[in-house]
């Protein structure tokens, strides 16, 4: 009897196991991406450059052979003209479908940079979907990642207006680990 | 003063981060989606959902070194050699059959993925699994090898042998849970606009010719390929078949209840396997499944074995 009830308890319970997807960014290298004069956008492009290996989004902020410094703020339309003139393949989503896209970008560990706060982006830096949380990356504070639960990050995105920018392409790798398996 | 302070703050912040003229353009768009980085018509997505989810794909990482003729010549073959491109597409990720990632050993910006790793020759190719957790932890170098004087057949080869043999080795165990460094806090919120330099904080890798094949290729490629040890086959269908029918065959001699709760253990992973197969959502995590079998078992009177392949 105890077996059948524990049995039940299992399968009303579900699927208690922690799953979190996170980008691997060290501070420092997150430190580059900080926010320095009203550039967020391009900062929180830049990070997900960095974490996706796409060089000309990673060096949108300066002034390098991927094209001069991207500063100041931004909306789709200007984003749309510097990734195209740069050659940044990416998906630049408005409206009711960003909360799917989000999801999706997460889940296949690509990550974002999205709406996040009043006139603010930052980047989508991990998801725990288990006990759904977001883990968001703020670029004037990039020394840490800010834990947000669903209704949390759903105020910070509706804040800002639906508005998110994933770069298109493979995905990254996690950081390689040797375990030994064979 | 305030209200100064407030009319201060509206005008400098006018043309910052995501000013009025961003949310009134995102309203203007409405649900849109925009594939941006190539100028043709066929990019303009109509539709507004996201593309497949492709987080079931291996990764292949290539990482190279400039003037490094070897990896030049990997490179090049790899976007002509169906060996190779069957495991890998260049180009064109939604048709790949894994994420392909090249990487380049003097970018500063990426010196971070290599902490974990020794990198003895260029180019090094690594194989890492999924990461949707279906076989482990995608963090997990399944395959490491160094050098490439041509042969597309013996890398393919490679490739597939380290695959399989590390696929058959996985119970297809829970997600692994990547631990977020220390860092994790609440948010705050101030931006102070400074001075702010126009060059990278980093060196930036200069361009790398591109080298196109044939050329004669250096010698003495090292291979570092984990050897597995041979994993004896079976047919799992026929087993499963036979122990079936011997359950079946005693269900109403002795031990009736061991049989049923057995008979439960056999639905309860077919259902668990076709729901996998048809990637619908799982009603347990993989460690819970387990759990919930050694349960039946240890109920059944018969002590927990190792998970099966595809449970």
């Amino acid at each position: 009897m105890r077996t059948l009830i524990t049995i039940a308890a299992i399968l009303i319970c579900g699927d208690a196991a922690s799953a979190t997807e996170m980008m691997e960014l060290p501070a420092e290298v997150r430190a580059w991406f900080r926010n320095p004069d009203g550039s967020c956008v391009q900062c929180s492009i830049g990070m997900c450059g960095a974490w996706s290996n796409v060089p000309a989004a990673t060096m949108l902020l300066w002034d390098t052979r991927y094209g001069s410094a991207v500063r100041g703020g931004s909306w789709p339309s200007r984003v749309a003209s510097y990734c195209n003139a740069r050659g940044i393949r990416a998906y630049n989503v408005t409206g009711d479908a960003t909360h799917s896209w989000m999801m999706w970008a997460a889940k296949t560990g690509r990550f974002a940079a999205v709406g996040a706060g009043q006139a603010h982006f930052q980047t989508l830096y991990g998801k725990d979907a288990a006990n759904k949380l977001w883990f968001v990356c703020n670029n004037n504070s990039t020394h840490k990642i800010d834990e947000y639960t669903q209704a949390g990050f759903d105020r910070l995105h509706h804040a800002s207006g639906h508005w998110v920018v994933i770069l298109a392409g493979p995905a990254p790798p996690a950081v390689p680990v040797y375990r030994q398996w064979w | 003063m305030n209200a100064m302070l407030l009319w201060m703050t509206m005008v400098f912040a006018a043309d910052l981060n995501v000013p009025q003229a961003a949310s009134d353009e995102v309203l203007r768009r409405g649900s849109s989606v925009e594939m941006v980085g190539i100028i043709t018509e066929d990019d303009i997505l109509v539709a507004l959902g996201p593309p497949a989810d492709d987080s079931h794909k291996w990764f292949l990482t290539v990482i190279t070194r400039p003037g490094c003729s070897a990896c030049a010549l990997l490179k090049a073959e790899w976007s002509i050699k169906p060996e190779l491109l069957a495991f890998a597409r260049p180009g064109d990720p939604e048709n790949s059959w894994s994420h392909y990632n090249v990487y380049r050993s003097d970018d500063p910006t990426q010196s971070f993925r290599w902490q974990g790793i020794q990198i003895t020759e260029y180019p090094t190719v690594l194989v890492q699994p999924p990461r949707n957790g279906q076989y482990g932890d995608p963090a997990t170098v399944v395959m490491q090898r160094s050098g490439y004087a041509g042969g597309a057949p013996s890398l393919a080869g490679a490739i597939r042998s380290a695959v399989l043999a590390y696929a058959t080795r996985q119970p297809r165990a829970a997600r692994s849970v990547q631990v977020v460094s220390a860092d994790v806090g609440i948010a705050a919120d101030a931006v102070q606009p400074e001075v702010v330099s126009a060059a990278p904080p980093f060196v930036v890798p200069g361009v790398e010719p591109v080298v196109q094949p044939p050329f004669v290729p250096p010698l003495a490629p090292a291979p570092q390929v984990p050897e597995p040890p041979s994993v004896p086959q079976g047919d799992s269908l026929a087993v499963l078949l036979s122990l079936l029918f011997s359950l079946l065959g005693s269900l109403f001699g002795t031990g009736m209840l061991t049989n049923v709760l057995l008979v439960t253990i056999m639905l309860l992973s077919a259902i668990r396997t076709f729901r996998k197969a048809t990637n619908q959502k799982l009603w347990l995590s993989d460690e819970d499944f387990e759990k919930l079998l050694a349960a039946l078992k240890a109920a059944a009177g018969k002590p927990p074995t190792a998970p099966r392949q595809g449970l």
